[in-house]
């Protein structure tokens, strides 16, 4: 091998953007005022609109039908006006913005309500929903590398396929050593208990996965009068009850089960985390269990008759505007009945919390303002 | 049913060993025809698979790319974490680019130290004429300053007996007189000592620094690898508005990364253009790795049958 002398100097790379500041942790959440946040989510909602235009001729298309320009969007109240996809389009079309970069993952979603949505994000896009994970887990508490540990009730990574919940659920082992207890779609309940075990011992155990499977497994162990050893685990929860929604409890009944099996007592771990594949960003509770959105994302809660903005505690349809997407305008109406605080949440982060409470249910959607023509698809029908 | 996990590349494990007798283990990957050998250094703290990003990436654009844990640190080498010293991750430096040399059947390795590790590396290139560049990345240049900031305090200039025994780093105890004493006698501390090292480098020398680095000053770079502090060759990359901790800056990683990849092929005047590794790759690597690493800190046979042979 040659080497060749590079000319000496000093030279500057591109700089990272400010949302990539705040999603990577180079600026902590805390240090941000609600209007630091609300300043903050107006530039990059701003500047992803203008990319989308740019780039995506359909969505282009769409907001001038609807008479928007990007160059519209001057205060916090103008961001309302950015037109925003029903959740349902990505079952019946592609939604993508050519970003010049290849398409690093395919997502589906588990079809809970008939039809699987499909999501292209590129690298960037994928790192991003990362950060957001890495960013929310903050919330959960301070740990280093070595002292978590987590099992996951869902399948390993290379089982999970191009399904995003168990995707995402899977990737956890990119941050800490993880077991996985899900084979061949079925839960191993023994298979739980001993890497269950084997992580309280260990440090501080995470025990992630949908609440149907954290049920049956706090159920098991009571049913076997079996105690954690060491610190209890925390647990979180993800991707809500879908098809077992004849096992699902309400929360304060699943929270005192969940409490008593795993030996939890009054302590804040038990958290619930928010996520749809056409999301690219990963909302926690915190340890006053409310779920916060992070500074950058943008939520709008709407009325269901007219899709008009609610005002903070009213409960509507849940719409967000989030900038970290560049494969797709992630500019969405979702499927989920909320509402956004009208407080301060009692942790003292500041920024927005909201309550996701339910699905929407079938005859609201056809009864709500979600007739909407986009992308030359009639939404709706 | 369960598939195996496929890593891009196959780690090729060797070992080294320290003239103090401890085994520090190595891990390589190797692309078919590689166009030259690397040496990356991990950061404090940090085991191997935390550089499999890292390692991808040049192992992706021709570089045979080869880790270590350092021997008294986190990792599958020997000795514990509370024992380290700065000297220790020297020796283990030391050990492992003459084991790759053996391995490899070439003097020529370019050192990609990250944090902590520029420090014995510059050390290193400075005595070892073999080295053929360093290109540092977020690499520690003023240790005691980098020291104050990790501790919350200056120890340097404390007399040894006032020293706890534990001093934490990120929570992990490190015992303290050892470590003080050794930084002293290696003369690690001070930012003139670094300077005197990288001053007698006569290889190219790239330090890739983020400006916001709460760790090691973008000053502190400047006065010690600046263009105008050597008449060899020193180019400072400097990525506005990113911080020390890569592995949660993926968008600075990936910046540094890219940077670093084109610096190797700018270094050996390889036209080709560089790529980057499949998302999908990036993520069984790391995913792998911490898979092999777990199994062996077990005691377990490897992974998969080729998982400890060279692809």
């Amino acid at each position: 091998m040659t080497t060749a002398s590079p000319a000496s100097g000093t030279r500057v790379l591109d700089g990272l953007s400010r949302l990539d500041q705040v999603l990577y942790g180079e600026i902590a959440w805390a240090d941000l005022t609600a209007a630091d946040q609300a300043e903050l989510r107006l530039d990059a909602v701003a500047d992803s609109v203008a990319y989308h235009v740019a780039r995506n001729p359909r969505y282009a298309a769409f907001c001038e039908r609807r008479g928007f320009r990007p160059g519209d969007l001057n205060a916090v109240e103008d961001l309302a006006a950015v037109p925003q996809l029903p959740a349902t389009l990505f079952k019946r079309t592609d939604v993508v913005t050519a970003s010049g970069e290849p398409v690093a993952k395919r997502c589906t979603s588990s079809g809970t309500l008939g039809g699987v949505s499909v999501v292209q994000r590129d690298r960037t896009t994928i790192d991003r929903l990362l950060g957001s994970v890495i960013s929310g887990v903050g919330l959960l508490g301070d740990w280093v590398d070595n002292e978590r540990h987590v099992v996951n009730l869902g399948p390993p990574p290379e089982d999970a396929g191009d399904l995003w919940f168990a995707y995402v659920m899977g990737l956890l082992e990119l941050i800490a050593p993880a077991e996985h207890v899900v084979a061949d779609g079925v839960l191993r309940l023994d298979r739980a208990e001993a890497a269950l075990d084997a992580a309280c011992r260990e440090g501080q155990a995470f025990l992630v996965g949908p609440p149907v499977l954290v049920r049956r497994l706090a159920e098991h162990l009571l049913a076997e009068g079996r105690a954690l050893p060491g610190e209890p685990p925390m647990v979180i929860t993800a991707g809500g009850w879908k098809r077992q929604a004849g096992e699902r409890i309400d929360r304060p009944r699943f929270d005192a089960l969940v409490r008593e099996a795993f030996g939890i007592g009054a302590r804040p771990l038990v958290r619930d985390a928010f996520n749809m594949v056409e999301l690219n960003t990963v909302l926690f509770e915190c340890r006053g269990g409310r779920k916060h959105a992070p500074p950058w994302l943008h939520v709008i809660v709407r009325r269901l008759d007219d899709l008009s903005p609610a005002l903070a505690g009213e409960l509507g349809l849940l719409s967000y505007l989030d900038p970290t997407a560049q494969s797709y305008p992630c500019f969405l109406l979702a499927d989920d009945v909320g509402l956004v605080h009208a407080d301060r949440c009692p942790c003292g982060l500041p920024g927005t919390t909201l309550d996701v409470v339910r699905r929407l249910e079938r005859v609201e959607a056809r009864g709500c303002a979600l007739k909407m023509e986009v992308y030359g698809v009639e939404e709706g029908r | 049913m369960t598939r195996p996990l496929e890593p891009a590349f196959a780690v090729d494990e060797l070992s080294a060993t320290t003239p103090s007798g401890q085994r520090v283990a190595i891990w390589g990957l190797r692309p078919a025809a590689p166009r030259r050998v690397v040496v990356i250094g991990g950061g404090m703290a940090r085991s191997m698979p935390s550089f499999a990003p890292f390692a991808t990436y040049l192992a992706a654009n021709g570089s045979a790319v080869y880790r270590f844990d350092s021997v008294n640190n986190v990792g599958l080498s020997d000795g514990e974490i509370e024992d380290f010293q700065v000297s220790d991750l020297a020796r283990s430096l030391e050990a492992t680019v003459a084991a790759v040399r053996r391995h490899e059947g070439t003097d020529a390795v370019v050192l990609v130290p990250v944090s902590l590790t520029a420090r014995p590396a510059f050390r290193l290139a400075s005595r070892d004429r073999g080295i053929a560049a360093v290109l540092s990345v977020v690499g520690v240049v003023n240790f005691r300053a980098t020291m104050a900031v990790v501790f919350g305090i200056d120890y340097a200039p404390i007399p040894e007996r006032d020293l706890p025994e534990f001093v934490p780093f990120e929570k992990l105890p490190i015992r303290g007189p050892e470590f003080w004493r050794d930084a002293h006698e290696a003369a690690w501390w001070e930012m003139a000592d670094t300077r005197r090292d990288v001053d007698a480098i006569e290889a190219p020398v790239i330090a890739l620094s983020s400006r916001e680095d709460s760790w090691v000053s973008i000053e502190d770079v400047r006065a010690v690898i600046g263009p105008g502090v050597s008449r060899h060759p020193r180019v400072v990359y400097e990525l506005p508005y990113a911080g020390h901790d890569l592995g949660v800056n993926l968008a600075a990683a990936r910046r540094h990364l890219n940077q670093v990849v084109t610096c190797l092929a700018d270094l050996d005047g390889d036209p080709r253009p560089t790529v980057e590794p499949p998302h999908q790759d990036l993520i069984h690597q790391v995913i792998w790795e911490r898979r092999l690493q777990r199994s062996r800190q077990a005691g377990q046979l490897p992974l998969t049958p080729q998982g400890a042979s060279p692809a």
